[in-house]
């Protein structure tokens, strides 16, 4: 984190706030397309020096050989990295809702390629919409990479690869997505940039005193 | 003494939204925090016309609270206002006799719109 970049209290709970209407959406473009309802968990943010990130999002994940991710990176004024991490072997039962069939041999074996394809597209979904609407509420249109999928194990030398990336340092954003009826639990993470965090703190601001 | 509206949401920013929409209405705006706070609120004897309510808090999260609250008060609206637009949850919250479901952020005409339909004493806003 920037020396001097903070946020006060109230500067955090409206970005907290602008994530989860961010959050919301996403489960509601993933339900449209899907026959899938997601419990929607009250997201964190966390300041952080650009050098833990990566020691933060692992220390959320319990296993990292056990999870793959969803990565990609979004361009505007509000700039980053997203990924969605999930259980790898639980993220079978979300490509299950698209009418492939669960068999033994199949559950013991790694994702294929159409698999991964379905498991992208469920992410690209969440992180779009995400992204979208956080960036419509800070009045800013956002631009996208192709989303990645990236396999295990999903650990800090990773994480820290592809955090360098893209520059990123400053904020997390981690929410949990937890798909209820296959039960399955995911994490999305947003990390933004240096720039990006300035230009935050600045449309927070803007919409803090819109409301005063 | 004026009209009470009970505002519940965890987030100070989106309370001030709403207090922001419904500052001319001359109605006094109580607030709580969670959902806890709302029901010890409406159960030390707080008689708003109308409850505005998220759904994603922690602790007591609305749905609970909106079942306690239409439990010990089956008279009074309850308006939801929420970034969870999915369709069983809008289906759940509605099962439970919500009066009308807001998307966030919301927009002035819709809660003022909630507010002249569903507030309890029948006043214009």
């Amino acid at each position: 984190m920037s020396d001097s970049i903070t946020f006060s209290s109230l500067e955090l709970d409206a970005l907290q706030e602008t994530m989860n209407i961010g959050f919301g959406q996403a489960a509601a473009a993933l339900s449209e397309v899907i026959d899938l309802h997601v419990v929607l968990h009250v997201p964190k943010i966390t300041q952080i020096d650009s050098a833990n990130i990566a020691d933060f999002v692992q220390g959320e994940i319990d296993d990292p050989a056990a999870y793959s991710m969803v990565e990609q990176f979004f361009f505007g004024r509000f700039s980053g990295t997203s990924f969605l991490v999930l259980p790898e072997k639980e993220s079978r039962k979300l490509v299950e809702l698209f009418q492939i069939e669960a068999t033994p041999e199949r559950d013991a074996q790694p994702l294929d390629s159409l698999e991964k394809e379905i498991v992208i597209e469920i992410g690209n979904i969440i992180i779009g919409a995400c992204v979208g609407k956080v960036a419509e509420i800070l009045r800013d249109i956002v631009s996208y990479e192709p989303p990645r999928y990236i396999t295990g194990p999903i650990d800090r030398d990773l994480i820290h690869r592809h955090l360098q990336a893209n520059s990123s340092l400053a904020l997390v954003f981690k929410t949990l997505f937890h798909f209820e009826r296959q039960d399955v639990v995911g994490l999305l993470f947003l990390v933004t940039g240096e720039d990006s965090t300035i230009w935050l703190k600045r449309a927070v601001d803007e919409m803090i005193q819109s409301l005063s | 003494m004026s009209a009470k509206i009970l505002i519940v949401d965890d987030s100070i920013v989106a309370r001030m939204s709403l207090k922001s929409i419904l500052k001319d209405t001359e109605l006094a705006i109580v607030e709580a925090s969670s959902g806890e706070a709302a029901l010890e609120l409406l159960a030390g004897g707080l008689n708003p016309v109308i409850v505005f309510l998220d759904l994603t808090m922690a602790g007591m999260g609305g749905i609970e609270a909106l079942r306690a609250i239409k439990a010990s008060h089956p008279g009074l609206s309850v308006v939801i206002v929420t970034a969870d637009i999915q369709t069983r949850t809008i289906e759940s919250v509605t099962a439970l006799g919500c009066a009308a479901v807001v998307r966030k952020p919301p927009a002035k005409v819709e809660i003022l719109n909630a507010l002249a339909r569903f507030r309890s004493d029948g006043r214009p806003a």
